[in-house]
């Protein structure tokens, strides 16, 4: 996790640093994510997570345009007694008892958003997100558990809209469409690619 | 301008707060419940998926089960449940339409069932910083103490909690009598079927634990079904 913080360091500081902005906008966003699992991912834990958070900062490099980075962390989690079918290199098996199930996501992004409008009480965008997922996926079965960790190349396309609330702050609202590419193995041994949604509504603080 | 410097740093000082609150809603990145010792039976099956199981129609099955020990560990199994595992096993082979040949060395049988069974003591440690009383001085020994009753001991360099938790494993092999290469002494496995969980609880309580497993194992593998 050291090396997750460091990237996640690198990648703002390589967006925010260097970059001539327009107008000297600057956006810092935290926000509280909802997220709902589709595909591979609700096969593996058909919860909706309601452990996510997010961290986006973003400069003006046009006035309808920005550019930036974003860090986000979401769990998923299922209590389940379901039968698992493992199909791995080692091995071939069915399992059953009771799992603890989880996938703890991780996207580090860099983002660009386009501002359908700008006025003083609502900015409306659409945004497109770039960059990996760290994914660890894991299983709690018995006394025994197995963890698989992957790097994951992923997009992110968002909407969504920022109300202005006072001088320098607001408040965000975005619904994003999280897809990661396949990496690695996965536990069953099955597709890793991993695809869930995501409704976020947080603080923008504007300087 | 002193007026605006203070507000955008009102403002950021905000931004951190959320940061925080919003962070500690994740709490945990694994959450659970809590869990008792049935919560860790574990019931695994592995089959050779090229094999035709409907090719079989007699089984065997020795009339004791075969405690594999570690010599340094000893044999934590006792021998209670033995015939209520063997009846089980038995009883679900009869289901998936097997017939029990009771005379293999003369007749001879299509498979046989081999029944194994092992333990194992495993032990964790963990150590924790206990910067508070862990005992309290006591005041009575005040002969040694020239310090008063108020004073405590502690571990400012922490201490360290060993403790141990013993499984059991059952397992259950299906061997085919057709396939036996006697230049390599090997012996084709077509399934196994195994059980693991902590060997904890009262005797009736653990042989219906093993019991529901065993019956999980071929309710998991219905390719073994012969009817």
């Amino acid at each position: 996790m050291r090396y997750l913080y460091m990237a996640a360091a690198v990648v703002f500081l390589l967006t925010i640093l260097p970059l001539q902005g327009y107008s000297q906008d600057i956006i810092t966003d935290v926000t509280y994510e909802m997220s709902f699992p589709a595909s591979n991912l609700k096969d593996y834990t058909d919860n909706t997570s309601y452990r996510g958070i997010g961290i986006g900062v973003r400069r003006f490099v046009a006035p309808k345009i920005s550019v930036g980075g974003f860090f986000g962390w979401n769990i998923f989690n299922e209590d389940t007694n379901k039968l698992i079918s493992l199909d791995r290199e080692e091995f071939s098996a069915d399992v059953s008892g009771r799992q603890f199930r989880y996938i703890n996501a991780v996207p580090i992004f860099f983002s660009t958003h386009y501002y359908l409008g700008k006025s003083e009480k609502v900015m409306p965008f659409v945004g497109a997100n770039v960059g990996t997922y760290y994914i660890r996926q894991r299983l709690e079965l018995g006394v025994y558990s197995i963890n698989e960790d992957n790097w994951h190349f992923g997009i992110a396309p968002e909407a969504g809209i920022i109300i202005p609330l006072g001088y320098d702050n607001g408040v965000i609202a975005n619904f994003r469409y999280n897809y990661a590419f396949e990496s690695g193995e996965s536990i069953s041994g099955e597709s890793n690619s991993y695809t869930f949604w995501s409704l976020n509504v947080g603080v923008a603080y504007m300087h | 301008m002193i007026e605006g410097k203070t507000c955008k740093k009102k403002s950021g000082y905000k931004l951190i707060f959320m940061i925080v609150c919003l962070t500690t809603v994740l709490f945990s990145c694994y959450p659970n419940s809590d869990r008792d010792a049935a919560d860790f039976d574990v019931a695994v099956t592995f089959y050779d998926p090229d094999v035709n199981f409907s090719n079989f129609q007699t089984y065997a099955m020795p009339d004791s089960i075969v405690h594999l020990t570690d010599p340094q560990q000893g044999d934590h199994l006792t021998r209670q449940q033995d015939n209520r595992i063997l009846l089980t096993i038995a009883t679900n082979m009869e289901d998936l339409g097997y017939t029990r040949e009771m005379n293999p060395e003369t007749n001879g049988a299509d498979v046989i069932i081999l029944v194994s069974a092992m333990s194992d003591e495993n032990w964790e440690t963990y150590s924790s910083y206990a910067p508070y009383d862990s005992w309290s001085w006591y005041g009575g020994w005040g002969y040694w103490g020239w310090w008063g009753p108020s004073y405590n001991t502690y571990y400012p360099w922490g201490a360290t909690v060993a403790y141990s938790y013993t499984t059991g494993t059952l397992i259950l092999e299906m061997i085919d009598m057709q396939d036996v290469n006697e230049e390599s002494e090997l012996i084709n496995t077509l399934w196994v079927g195994a059980i693991n969980g902590l060997l904890e609880g009262s005797d009736s309580g653990l042989e219906f634990r093993i019991v529901s497993n065993i019956n999980q194992c071929f309710d998991q593998s219905p390719y073994l079904d012969v009817n």
